[in-house]
C-alpha cells in the first residue's frame, strides 16, 4: 500500500478541499487516479485511513525495534511507511528503569528507613521511661494519699493496742539470749543431764517445770540450730517450750507469733544406783520420733 | 510512607533484615514515577507478559476501526479468563489510540519473553484470533506480519504456519491505495449481488460466514466440512497454549468455540 498523504504532502486529517487542491496540481498520473478514487470517495477514504493509521504505527514500531528490514515487510508498503528510528529500542529499558530503583534511590530509602528504625528505638525507650515514671508516681501518690487519710501509724503508744481491731505489736526487738540456762528457780543440786537440740529457723525458750507442783525449775534458751546441755535436779518434770523468731524479752517472748508447746511425756530424772538418767530432747520434727507435743495457750506456758 | 525495603513496616520487629529488591514494590513505583497508562496497567496487574499479549490482541481486534460489541465481548471474555478484567477497558482504549509507546513496550516485552520454541505457538494463536471471523482484513494482515518479524520468523516459516492454521495460503495484503482495488471491489460486489438473488438470503449469509470460518468455499461437502473442523479443532485446542499463559489459552478457547459453532451450524443446515 502506498502513502498517498505523504506523496501529496498532506496529513491524514486534512480536509476534502486540501485534497482537491493537491490533486489538481499533481503531475503523476497514477497518483492522480489513485488519490481521486480513494481520497475523494468518502467511504473509500475511511477504509484507506484505517489502513494508513495502522501502517504508520507499524512503520514507527519497526523503526524503533529495528525491524525495518525484516522479511515480512517489503514492497511499496515497506518502502513508503518505513521511518527513521528516533531512539531505538528504548521502550523496555526505560520501563525497566522506572520499576528498578537506582542506587541513589536505594541510598535515600535506606537513610529514611534507618531514621525510622532509630525513631522506633527512641520511642520504645521513651515509652518505657514514661511507663516507669507513671508507675512510681502512682505508687508514691497512693502512699501519700494513704498517709493523708489514715492517722494511726507505726509510732502509736503502748496502751493503744486494745482499742484497735488488729493490735499493732510494736515492742522493741531485744538481743537474742545466748543458748543456755537463763534462769534457775531451784537451788537443789543439779546432777541429771538434759540435752536440748533445736533446728534452724526458730529460737526456743524451754521451761522445765516440776510435774507435781507445776513450779518452774529452770528456763533454758536455745538458739535455732544449737545444742545445749544443762543439768537438772532429780525429779519428774514437764517440758514446755515457746518458739519464735525475734526475741522481745520475757514478757512477750517471741512476739505475737510465738508458738507455745508442751511435751506430752513426763520426764523422770532418777538415780537408779548405777547411773543417773538423762534425756536428749530434739525440738524439731524427726522421723520415727517418739515424743508428741501439744499446743499451749500463752497463759498456760 | 512506603519504602523500598521490607522493614519499612517496622512495628517492633527488629529482627527483619532488608534486602534491596531488584524490582521495587508496586506502591513505591506507582507513587514515585510518571508512568504512562500502559505502564500503570503493567504495574497494577503485575503480569507484564500477559498484559502485553492482551494489548497486542486488542490491537488486532480494533485495527479495522470498528469496535463492535461482539469483538469487545470476546476481548472481555479473554480478559476475564486471564485476570485482566479490571484492566481490559484501559487496554482496549490504549489499543484504539494506537499508542506507539505502549505498543512498543508490549512488543518488546513479548519478544523478550517468548523464545523461538514458542514463537510458532504464539503465531498460531495470533493468526487464529485474527481470522476467527473467517476473513483476514488488510490491517490484520499487516499486524500479524509485524508480529512474525517481532518473533523473528522468516517469511517462509510464517507462510507455513499460516497454511497450517487456516488451510490456505496467506494472501498478499490488499492495496486500498490503488484505484484498481476499489474498481474491482465494486465489480465483485455486483457479481455477488447477482448470484445471491436466486437463493434464500438468510441461510446464505450465515453459512457463508461459517464456511469462511472453517476456511472453506460456500457449498463444500459434508466430508470437507468434517475434515476442516477436525483439523482446525486440533490446531486451536486451548490445551496446546498453556505454555504461553492464560491470555493465549483464553484467546485459543475463543477461536476454538467459534470454529465449533461454525461446524455445528453447517452440519445441521448446510
Amino acid at each position: 500500500m502506498r502513502d498517498l498523504y505523504k506523496k501529496l504532502g498532506l496529513s491524514r486529517s486534512c480536509s476534502v478541499e486540501d485534497i482537491q487542491v493537491a490533486i489538481a496540481t499533481c503531475k503523476n498520473k497514477k497518483l492522480f487516479q489513485d488519490a481521486e478514487a480513494v481520497l475523494l470517495n468518502e467511504k473509500n477514504r475511511k477504509t484507506y485511513d484505517k489502513n494508513h493509521k495502522v501502517l504508520t504505527s507499524i512503520g514507527k514500531l519497526r523503526a524503533e525495534l529495528g525491524l525495518s528490514q525484516s522479511e515480512n515487510w517489503y514492497g511499496d508498503t515497506a518502502h513508503e511507511f518505513s521511518q527513521e528510528p528516533n531512539k531505538p529500542g528504548n521502550y523496555y529499558s526505560s520501563f525497566r528503569r522506572k520499576i528498578k530503583p537506582s542506587i541513589k534511590d536505594h541510598l535515600k530509602d535506606f537513610l529514611k528507613s534507618a531514621f525510622d528504625y532509630v525513631m522506633v528505638l527512641v520511642k520504645l525507650v521513651a515509652s518505657y521511661a514514661l511507663g516507669i515514671g507513671i508507675l512510681f508516681g502512682v505508687l508514691f501518690g497512693i502512699g501519700g494519699i494513704w498517709e493523708a487519710l489514715d492517722p494511726p501509724s507505726k509510732t502509736a503508744k503502748v496502751n493503744n493496742t486494745n482499742k484497735v481491731d488488729q493490735p499493732v505489736f510494736d515492742k522493741p526487738v531485744l538481743q537474742l539470749p545466748v543458748s543456755g540456762v537463763v534462769r534457775r528457780h531451784s537451788n537443789a543440786e543439779s546432777i541429771a543431764p538434759l540435752e536440748i537440740r533445736t533446728s534452724e529457723g526458730g529460737n526456743y525458750l524451754v521451761k522445765v517445770e516440776s510435774a507435781s507442783t507445776g513450779l518452774a525449775v529452770m528456763d533454758v534458751f536455745v538458739r535455732g540450730g544449737d545444742r545445749v546441755e544443762v543439768d537438772v535436779p532429780l525429779g519428774d518434770y514437764v517440758i514446755k517450750y515457746a518458739s519464735g523468731g525475734q526475741w522481745y524479752g520475757y514478757e512477750h517472748l517471741f512476739g505475737p507469733s510465738t508458738s507455745y508447746n508442751k511435751a506430752n511425756e513426763t520426764f523422770s530424772f532418777v538415780n537408779n544406783g548405777y547411773q543417773i538418767s538423762g534425756y536428749t530432747i530434739t525440738l524439731y520434727q524427726v522421723r520415727n520420733g517418739n515424743l508428741t507435743t501439744s499446743r499451749l495457750s500463752p497463759s498456760d506456758f | 510512607m512506603t519504602h523500598l525495603f521490607a522493614y519499612s513496616k517496622l512495628g517492633y520487629d527488629f529482627s527483619r533484615i532488608s534486602i534491596p529488591a531488584l524490582v521495587a514494590p508496586r506502591d513505591w513505583i506507582l507513587q514515585n514515577n510518571k508512568l504512562s497508562n500502559f505502564e500503570t496497567v503493567l504495574i497494577k496487574n503485575g503480569n507484564h507478559v500477559g498484559s502485553s499479549v492482551l494489548l497486542l490482541l486488542a490491537w488486532i481486534a480494533v485495527s479495522d476501526g470498528r469496535v463492535d460489541s461482539k469483538e469487545l465481548g470476546r476481548l472481555r471474555e479473554i480478559a476475564r479468563a486471564s485476570n485482566h478484567l479490571q484492566d481490559v477497558d484501559e487496554i482496549i482504549e490504549i489499543a484504539k489510540q494506537q499508542d506507539i509507546d505502549a505498543l512498543g513496550l508490549a512488543s518488546e516485552i513479548v519478544s523478550r519473553n517468548i523464545d523461538s520454541d514458542r514463537s510458532d505457538l504464539f503465531m498460531q494463536m495470533a493468526i487464529g484470533m485474527a481470522i476467527a471471523d473467517g476473513y483476514l482484513i488488510t490491517t490484520e494482515n499487516f499486524i500479524i506480519r509485524y508480529l512474525a518479524d517481532l518473533l523473528g520468523l522468516s517469511r517462509a516459516r510464517f507462510q507455513q504456519i499460516f497454511r497450517e492454521v487456516t488451510g490456505k495460503e496467506i494472501p498478499e495484503p490488499s492495496d486500498p491505495s490503488s484505484a484498481e482495488y476499489w474498481q474491482s471491489r465494486s465489480y465483485q460486489n455486483g457479481q455477488e449481488n447477482q448470484s445471491q438473488s436466486g437463493q434464500t438470503h438468510h441461510s446464505t449469509n450465515h453459512s457463508a460466514k461459517y464456511f469462511a470460518i472453517l476456511g472453506l468455499e460456500p457449498g463444500a461437502s459434508k466430508e470437507e466440512i468434517k475434515k476442516a473442523y477436525r483439523r482446525l479443532a486440533q490446531i486451536h485446542h486451548p490445551d496446546r497454549f498453556h505454555s504461553l499463559g492464560k491470555e493465549s489459552v483464553a484467546a485459543a478457547t475463543n477461536t476454538f468455540q467459534r470454529i465449533k459453532e461454525a461446524y455445528d451450524y453447517l452440519v445441521k443446515y448446510a
